[in-house]
């Protein structure tokens, strides 16, 4: 090999890159440099330049164009979009019905994962647990989210593998706190208390103040930004004071407003040492009362199984005592006396949906809902997948002959495939296009329906709009892939001869799609039915008192000492009937006693309490069925009323006039009760849970009492509600009046699942109305491509109706064959739903068939279009081509 | 005054093509511009500089000139179009009134 020989390699390497018109001459100009470089600076340093002007000339315009076949992959868009534009019904419901199951899948995944996204914003949230109890009592066992005051500082100090405990309290019998800066005052319904480790536990953002410090005395409290901003303006609110009654308070910082999806919500925090029974209880170690929340954040590494563990010895070594005292049980019969306290740890992240427990924060969702929804999106997805294999394959009667003649003309079954794929593609494109627009559109009413602030910016972030197109391409191929297939394996030569007949290709696979359809169609109906079933049963159901016209004022012991003069007030008001004053109105909350019954066989009672006055059981209208109620006559302080509930655990056939005990803490003399009346059971808390056993006292006149009901005539009440008010400032109070119809509170208490009732309405409309478009299409092209037998029935006599009659008959044998199939999963999956109410209403076969029915009904009004259409054909028209 | 604004290695293109007439191709432009101002440049920059005069209508090429250094291969020689010379006649015009301006401070 000649010395001056340029390398052969980035000679090749320039050959294939570069654009065949300049090779030559860049070859030339290189060996030119080459040669003189071999000449001045030697071979090697000669090629490696050579090799770099070669690298160096890999640009833009030297690169050879590549003979890729774009205009091929142009070619299937074209025909594509032509054949969108040639069948402009089929077009619609194939779009429309895609749009709306993606946007359906849209709002959905935005719930979903609002939902999923509860306190993971937490620093180190993955460690973090709330400890909850499962008190086990004699006759019962209640589950609280709470636990006793030393809980945190025990488990701090004892375990090391609790790196940090943190404590929060949420007032129970008093919602509002009355908050006063100068001349303004505040009403605070999210005022809750912590202690200083709280912010270790959860890393709360300071705008102000230090974290360290924050809460360390009785007298210092932490605002969030927004409360800060309403109380002072703009100004820092650093170490200004407010008032309380007449102490006052410093505020030691100000930390970013508690995000929505958080199960804590609050604008204040107090410290815990400024409630004084907090106080007490810490000091005298009680291990009874769960009256706070217990946040722990374990050291990394420990497992919630391993230290939940421990927990039944802490509470031997470190409770026991306490609880001994305060149940005044002996450490030999605790064994046998049927109390237990059980802790165990809930993942914070957890709280907001699957914990359902006696003392919350704030009510939590659930999970079930959050399954159920996901169920329903892969429903609307399915049935938009269902509608568009359908219709492909049914039109393929169609398309064979385009099918027939591209293949004759040389086109491969790969490529029939990819331009069908092509197609189903640009089909669910155009879907996600408007499904984007119509989420935006719908966005706020959602979001009006499931009271949430959800907004659609999350689909900018690349991975969820990455994530996005993914899913909708895999949609679009899942859809066009059995088509495609279908489709382009038909004999080109059969067809262009004239004799392919797709009635009978995929008539299994189709009918069998459309049973699946309308099988969940069906459940989801029978479903709805079934909520709208339970929801008119809460509604209507007896709940052993009037809830009708009665008015319920809250924060009544501010009027102190004049309770009694206000209430003579409001009789004086016309269209008021009674007037009650009470501890809690149904629905309100009550705290709770262990009683013992005069039989010492029967074990302990825990019973519900609540405090009324003389006129609380008229003023509900409830039914005493022995004995009496209480009455100004009689002087009532040791005399109680119980409900059936209660007679019934205490042992007692005839109630009236038997003693119950109370056993009070650290003394053996129970006070001694008797019963004056027995109260038809009543629901006092929602019909989720079962009656309780329940206690009333009655409380002399002059004590002051929390709430009033008042009964009224129900004519007028606007006026009457204004003349209360007008009442309740002449009373000079400074606490603006609350109140609000007791039905109306009574129904928020079932407002989640009212709220899951509507949203399972809402979509479970989408579903039957996208089944049904996609049976429209169907019938569409079966009826069709039935015209000319049509034809011939019609000359050899068939009626109108026979007709109609025979098109509708096929489908409602596989809407049959749906309801069949559907009866048992409805059967088995509403009655575990219904179950989640202590009283409920019963699976009744006919809502069931109702929902059969209705569905059979839609279909045929869906179907009945064509039929109609093509039985009334004047066969002359239908035969005259042959 | 109506001329494409040009870059200043466009202009170094343009002036040594006319320097070099009628043996302007890549590797002589090369040559003659490390020759004046002592930088080499890559070939595949002046190929990209030249490529875009052309498709600018300053220059025109044919091929021609095949020598046993090239291997036998032909170059692609470069010359003047009417507007580039006219091009590179009122950068000089213009260059020489500013300079006169400045010498007369």
């Amino acid at each position: 090999m000649e010395i001056n020989q340029p390398p052969k390699r980035p000679q090749q390497l320039l050959t294939w890159f570069c654009k065949d018109e300049w090779v030559d001459e860049l070859l030339g100009d290189l060996e030119e440099e080459f040669k003189d470089n071999v000449n001045e600076k030697g071979r090697n340093r000669a090629i490696l330049s050579y090799y770099k002007q070669v690298i160096l000339l890999l640009r833009p315009h030297i690169l050879k164009r590549k003979e890729r076949t774009p205009s091929m992959f142009r070619n299937y868009i074209k025909s594509a979009y032509r054949s969108l534009l040639k069948n402009k019904a089929y077009s619609i419901i194939n779009i429309s019905g895609l749009t709306v199951g993606i946007a359906c899948c849209l709002l959905i995944s935005l719930y979903v994962h609002d939902e999923m996204s509860y306190d993971k914003f937490f620093k180190d949230s993955d460690r973090i647990y709330r400890v909850a109890l499962e008190r086990v009592y004699p006759t019962n066992t209640r589950f609280f989210g709470s636990s006793p005051v030393n809980m945190a500082p025990t488990l701090l100090e004892n375990y090391p593998e609790v790196e940090e405990a943190g404590r929060l309290h949420r007032l129970f019998f008093q919602n509002e706190i009355v908050v006063a800066i100068g001349e303004k005052t505040f009403i605070e319904d999210e005022y809750l208390f912590a202690d200083n480790n709280f912010f270790n536990v959860f890393s709360f953002e300071f705008i102000e103040g230090n974290p360290n410090t924050a809460l360390d005395a009785f007298n210092k409290v932490v605002l969030t930004k927004s409360t800060a901003k309403r109380f002072f303006g703009g100004e820092p609110a650093l170490n200004k004071t407010y008032q309380i009654d007449t102490s006052s308070y410093i505020i030691s910082g100000v930390i970013e407003d508690v995000p929505v999806n958080s199960h804590m919500a609050f604008d204040i925090l107090g410290s815990i040492d400024a409630l004084p029974f907090l106080v007490q209880a810490a000091e005298s170690n009680s291990w009874i009362n769960p009256w706070l929340f217990t946040y722990i954040k374990l050291g990394e590494g420990v497992s919630q199984n391993e230290f939940e563990s421990k927990l039944p010895e802490m509470v031997e070594t470190y409770g026991m005592a306490s609880i001994l005292s305060l149940l005044n049980i002996s450490a030999e019969d605790y064994p046998e006396s049927g109390n237990d306290f059980k802790y165990f740890l809930q993942p914070v992240e957890d709280i907001h949906l699957k914990s359902n427990l006696s003392v919350e924060i704030r009510p939590n969702s659930d999970i079930t809902y959050v399954y159920l929804l996901i169920a329903v999106v892969g429903f609307i997805l399915i049935i938009s997948c269902i509608n568009f294999i359908n219709l492909a394959t049914a039109r393929s009667a169609e398309r064979a002959k385009e099918v027939g003649v591209r293949k004759v003309l040389g086109s491969r079954r790969a490529l029939l495939i990819r331009q069908f794929l092509t197609e189903s593609n640009l089909i669910s494109f155009i879907a996600l296009a408007l499904s984007i627009g119509l989420t935006i559109l719908v966005l706020p009413k959602f979001n009006g329906l499931v009271e949430k602030e959800l907004s659609l910016q999350v689909i900018t972030d690349p991975m969820v709009a990455l994530g996005l197109l993914a899913g909708i391409l895999f949609i679009g191929t899942l859809a066009g892939l059995y088509p495609a297939l279908v489709i382009s394996s038909i004999n080109s030569a059969l067809v262009l001869k004239g004799k392919y007949n797709t009635s009978s290709k995929g008539v299994w696979l189709r009918n069998s799609l459309i049973v699946f359809q309308f099988f969940i169609s069906i459940s989801m109906i029978s479903g709805m039915l079934m909520l709208n079933k339970q929801m008119r049963f809460m509604e209507n159901k007896q709940l052993g008192f009037n809830k009708e016209n009665v008015i319920a004022i809250d924060q009544a012991q501010e009027l102190g000492q004049r309770q009694q003069a206000f209430k003579n007030e409001l009789l004086n008001l016309e269209g008021v009937e009674k007037v009650s004053y009470s501890f809690a109105l149904p629905g309100n909350f009550i705290g709770n006693l262990i009683v013992n019954s005069e039989d010492p066989d029967i074990p302990q009672v825990r019973t519900f309490t609540v405090s009324v006055d003389d006129d609380y059981i008229q003023t509900l209208e409830m039914e005493i069925v022995a004995g009496r109620a209480f009455s100004p006559d009689f002087s009532d302080s040791l005399n109680v009323i119980v409900n059936e509930t209660a007679a019934f655990l205490l042992g007692y056939d005839d109630p009236v006039g038997r003693k119950i005990y109370n056993p009070s803490p650290g003394s053996n003399q129970s006070p001694e009760l008797t019963i004056v009346g027995v109260v038809k059971d009543y629901h006092h808390q929602s019909l989720h849970s079962e009656i309780p056993p329940m206690i009333m006292f009655n409380v002399p006149q002059q004590a002051t009492l929390p709430r009033i009901g008042i009964k009224v005539s129900g004519n007028n009440n606007l006026s009457l509600l204004k003349n209360i008010e007008d009442r309740w400032k002449a009373f000079d109070i400074e606490r603006p009046i609350s109140y609000g119809f007791l039905e109306d509170r009574l129904s928020a208490l079932y407002e989640s699942d009212q709220q899951t009732g509507k949203i399972f309405t809402l979509f479970t409309a989408v579903t039957i109305i996208m089944a049904c478009v996609g049976l429209f299409g169907l019938a569409a092209y079966v009826t069709q491509q039935r015209t000319k037998e049509i034809g011939v029935r019609k000359v050899l006599g068939a009626s109108i109706g026979n007709i109609i009659l025979l098109l509708s008959v096929n489908f409602t044998k596989l809407i049959l064959l749906s309801f069949l199939i559907s009866v048992p999963l409805v059967y088995f999956g509403i009655g575990e739903w219904l179950g989640s109410f202590a009283y409920h209403t019963n699976i009744d076969p006919l809502t069931l068939l109702g929902a059969g029915i209705l569905t059979i009904i839609l279909a045929w009004l869906t179907i009945s279009y064509y039929s109609i259409k093509i039985a009334m054909l004047n066969p002359v028209n239908s035969l005259r081509s042959e | 005054m109506n001329r494409t604004f040009i870059s200043e290695l466009e202009e170094l293109v343009l002036l040594s093509v006319g320097v070099l007439y009628p043996e302007a191709y890549a590797y002589s432009i090369r040559l003659e511009i490390k020759a004046q101002i002592g930088k080499s440049l890559s070939l595949a920059s002046v190929h990209t500089v030249l490529y875009r005069l052309e498709k600018e209508g300053l220059l025109k090429s044919e091929l021609g000139g095949k020598s046993e250094k090239r291997g036998g291969r032909s170059k692609r020689l470069f010359s003047l179009t009417q507007q580039g010379e006219k091009t590179v006649h009122d950068i000089h015009s213009v260059r020489q009134a500013m300079w006169a301006r400045m010498q007369s401070t």
